[in-house]
């Protein structure tokens, strides 16, 4: 790869350096402060024609603005100044080789600027294409042959054996290998271990796992050493012929969240507080509980991460019809009485849930096995979920805004984008005492197909929409950049 | 910043702005300018992106040599999978090496030989116990422990490996006279012996009935299973592992008969096709409230199902 820019720009560096460039970036392509972007506001105009364009340009030697529609190009003809930095991009133009050049210190000049100008605005990072560093390059030089992705192939799909009665791992397996994020950290190989090889880490066996998905292999794989190894850790696990997908995925993500630790460090483990493994990354929400007193209205919150919601499927017809009564505010009654630290007394109160922070994956576990003293039962009834879910209602500062009936939007959810997509659904088919799971995953966008164990089969959306649907997957649409400063 | 000549101040530019969209027709051509320089600039940031790719090589960089699709293309057709295998015919069935006792399981039957393997299940903990109480005793005096888990017992001790190459040696030696034996001993009643308990039969009434019935004890009703000995209910360990105990092989009686514990029944290759039944005991689990762990308690009250 060559990025090493031109002899002329060489040549510049090493007379004046690269804070020139430094400056006209961080002040005129992105504005790094609030006195930036006055700067960028007042001055983006053309020194020789005062127009706001075509394309201004900032002459790198003596930071003279002009347009591409032959003022810059005067310019350094007649100042002898050859290299000009476009204001838009912050790519450098160089007279003198007629074409714009790219060098590796300017780009982590322009990065690192990138990531002030998101900081100082309070959003998120915008997207930029990936950029390999010097040992990535040598990586993709040695290694030359690339595998593709796409609808047409069964890379990515693998069968998973029936291990006697373990359809309920094998369809959360599926659900969980066709996770774009987690697929990405795994494919991505970011699952550094200590115990590596011991074979004791489910973290490595799920990577493992991800290898074997998209080798290209067509027989159906047993996951043996992966049972063996969530049964060891799990041990509250009751034994296979009782086993429910939904306390499967649970225990399953439990144990890869303790196992992601063996790649930390003991003094890294106690600085922070929130635990930021991958799956605490993807899978925990924070939810927000507000019990309000009926008689002084003092409210008392408490907010606890989950890693799924429940819902109770009699009575509405679709998920957001679900989603809207768990987060509904519901009334305890004269039984329930809770102490209230205002008052001092035991009062009625009411209880409201509400999603203060969402995770990247969104997990629901219809309720549709029933127990009670007088009925164990299946509830077949229709759920209808949609393909794509907007969250916006259910978040606990929407529920907020309404019930206080306030227009004034806040600031911040502007930039808010609580849209999701399904990827994946977990059905079960049968009654309560024979049953069969089934899971429908997306391999890509408008790419569904129906995994039954070690049978792959292609479905459509209608397919999925129409299933009965026990666990559902939703995926955010858009993800947002982190702006980690350090 | 000296060389920088601000030609505007920012009041200047607000009442500009002002001014622009107080009239209708120039906040339009506002509007309008507004979102040809979006415009441009989106399609300016494509086209700095195809060059950069081509100009550094990075774009043949990442690309590198495509591999072929064509293996991999997926089959579109009703009677196969998208491998191209038939959605009729099932897979062959695979051995796999059980990481709990390292040996050889078959696929299909590798969870009801884990579960057993790592005395797993509803009753694990009183089969811990139980194990544990019975640590001292003879491992192979089956009458006292009314357990279906002895197994596991069998499989760890270099005494019951040795015991168990010796009885492989047999087994060759006798094979050919298993379908003999069978056929003579065609008339057994499964239903009549109910209540029956290997304590109080022959050596050779054990071994005749074993040749007939699967014969595992059932934890909870002390009974002996009387369906036929491929029975899908218990496994082929659980088969093996009471026929260990139950015929005890050193005795003269049972090296004079030929018979050993591999020949009474249990054919190798006797699994059927696993039929998913993963719920047929879903309600005894739907009322168990999952453990959860440490901080993982948090997260329970959405999870609980009572």
């Amino acid at each position: 790869m060559n990025d090493a820019g031109c002899l002329h720009l060489s040549n510049f560096k090493a007379a004046k350096g690269s804070s020139p460039y430094k400056i006209v970036h961080g002040f005129f392509v992105a504005s790094t402060s609030y006195e930036a972007r006055r700067y960028k506001a007042t001055s983006c105009l053309c020194f020789s024609c005062g127009q706001p364009g075509p394309r201004l340009h900032s002459c790198l030697h003596c930071i003279y603005f002009a347009c591409y529609g032959g003022h810059i190009q005067e310019h350094s003809k007649n100042k002898k100044h050859f290299l000009y930095v476009d204001l838009s991009y912050g790519n450098v133009f160089c007279a003198q080789c007629q074409d714009y050049i790219y060098d590796r210190e300017l780009t982590e000049i322009s990065q690192s600027n990138r990531l002030l100008e998101a900081k100082s605005l309070g959003i998120s990072l915008p997207f930029t294409p990936w950029l390999p560093n010097s040992n990535e390059v040598l990586a993709l030089k040695r290694l030359r042959k690339r595998r593709l992705i796409s609808p047409h192939t069964t890379i990515g799909l693998r069968g998973l054996q029936n291990l006697g009665s373990t359809c309920f791992m094998n369809c959360i397996v599926q659900a969980l290998i066709h996770t774009p994020l987690l697929r990405d950290y795994f494919l991505g190989e970011r699952h550094k271990c200590k115990t590596q090889g011991s074979g004791k880490c489910l973290v490595c066996e799920v990577s493992k796992l991800f290898q074997e998905f998209y080798s290209g292999a067509k027989t159906p794989l047993t996951l043996h050493r992966l049972l063996h190894l969530i049964w060891t850790h799990a041990r509250h696990l009751a034994g296979y012929e009782q086993q429910d997908a939904h306390e499967f995925f649970i225990a399953t993500l439990d144990v890869l969240h303790r196992h992601c630790m063996n790649g930390v460090d003991e003094t890294e483990k106690n600085e922070k507080e929130r635990c930021n493994c991958i799956i605490d990354q993807i899978f925990t929400g924070g939810l927000q509980s507000d019990v309000v007193c009926t008689s002084c209205s003092g409210v008392s919150t408490t907010i606890d991460p989950f890693w799924d919601i429940s819902l109770d499927v009699a009575g509405p017809g679709s998920l957001q019809a679900c989603l809207e009564r768990f987060t509904r505010a519901e009334h305890l009654g004269s039984a329930a009485k809770i102490k209230c630290s205002n008052c001092r007394a035991y009062r009625e109160s009411t209880k409201q849930l509400t999603l203060e922070t969402l995770p990247i994956v969104a997990s629901f576990h219809l309720k549709r096995f029933e127990h009670s003293s007088q009925i164990d039962r299946k509830i077949s009834a229709f759920v209808s979920f949609p393909a794509e879910l907007d969250m916006t209602p259910f978040m606990s500062t929407h529920r907020r805004a309404v019930d206080a009936a306030d227009n004034n939007n806040d600031p911040e959810g502007l930039f808010e984008d609580n849209r999701y997509s399904l990827f994946a659904v977990v059905n079960h088919l049968g009654s309560l005492d024979a049953g069969h799971y089934t899971a429908y995953v997306r391999q890509m966008k408008g790419s569904w197909f129906k995994c039954d164990d070690h049978m792959i089969t292609r479905a459509s959306l209608r397919d999925v929409l129409d299933s009965e649907g026990y666990l559902l997957f939703y995926h955010k649409t858009v993800l947002e950049y982190e702006c980690d400063v350090s | 910043m000296n060389t920088i000549v601000s030609e505007l101040s920012m009041n200047d530019l607000n009442s500009k702005f002002f001014d622009i969209i107080q009239n209708e027709s120039t906040a339009e051509d506002a509007a309008n300018f507004i979102f040809d320089s979006v415009c441009e600039d989106v399609t300016l940031g494509v086209l700095f992106e195809v060059h950069h790719g081509i100009k550094t090589g990075l774009t043949e960089l990442l690309e590198g040599e495509k591999e072929d699709e064509e293996p991999y293309k997926i089959v579109n057709s009703p009677e196969c999978d998208v491998f191209g295998f038939s959605i009729l015919k099932k897979t062959p069935d695979a051995n796999c090496s059980c990481p709990n006792c390292d040996r050889p399981v078959s696929a299909t039957r590798f969870a009801p030989h884990l579960e057993k393997c790592m005395g797993m299940g509803r009753n694990s903990s009183r089969i811990a116990s139980r194990r544990i109480a019975s640590n001292s005793r003879e491992p192979t005096s089956y009458a006292g422990l009314p357990s279906d888990d002895e197994d596991d017992v069998d499989w760890s001790g270099t005494l019951h490996s040795e015991r168990r190459k010796r009885r492989m040696k047999n087994n060759k030696r006798n094979s050919k006279i298993h379908n003999g034996i069978r056929s003579n001993n065609g008339n057994h009643n499964p239903d009549s012996n109910d209540g029956a308990t290997y304590e109080t039969m022959s050596a050779n009434e054990k071994k005749n009935l074993l040749l007939q019935i699967c014969g595992v004890v059932s934890e909870h009703t002390k009974k002996l299973c009387t369906r036929s000995t491929r029975c899908p209910q218990h496994t082929e360990e659980q088969r093996r592992a009471l026929r260990n105990s139950v015929l005890e092989p050193s005795t003269p009686e049972s090296q004079s008969m030929g018979l050993t514990a591999e020949d009474a029944g249990s054919p190798p290759d006797s699994s059927p096709s696993s039929s998913c039944s993963s719920s047929s005991r879903k309600r005894d689990r739907h009322r168990a409230v999952p453990k959860m762990k440490n901080k993982r308690e948090k997260l329970s009250p959405l999870n609980g199902r009572d």
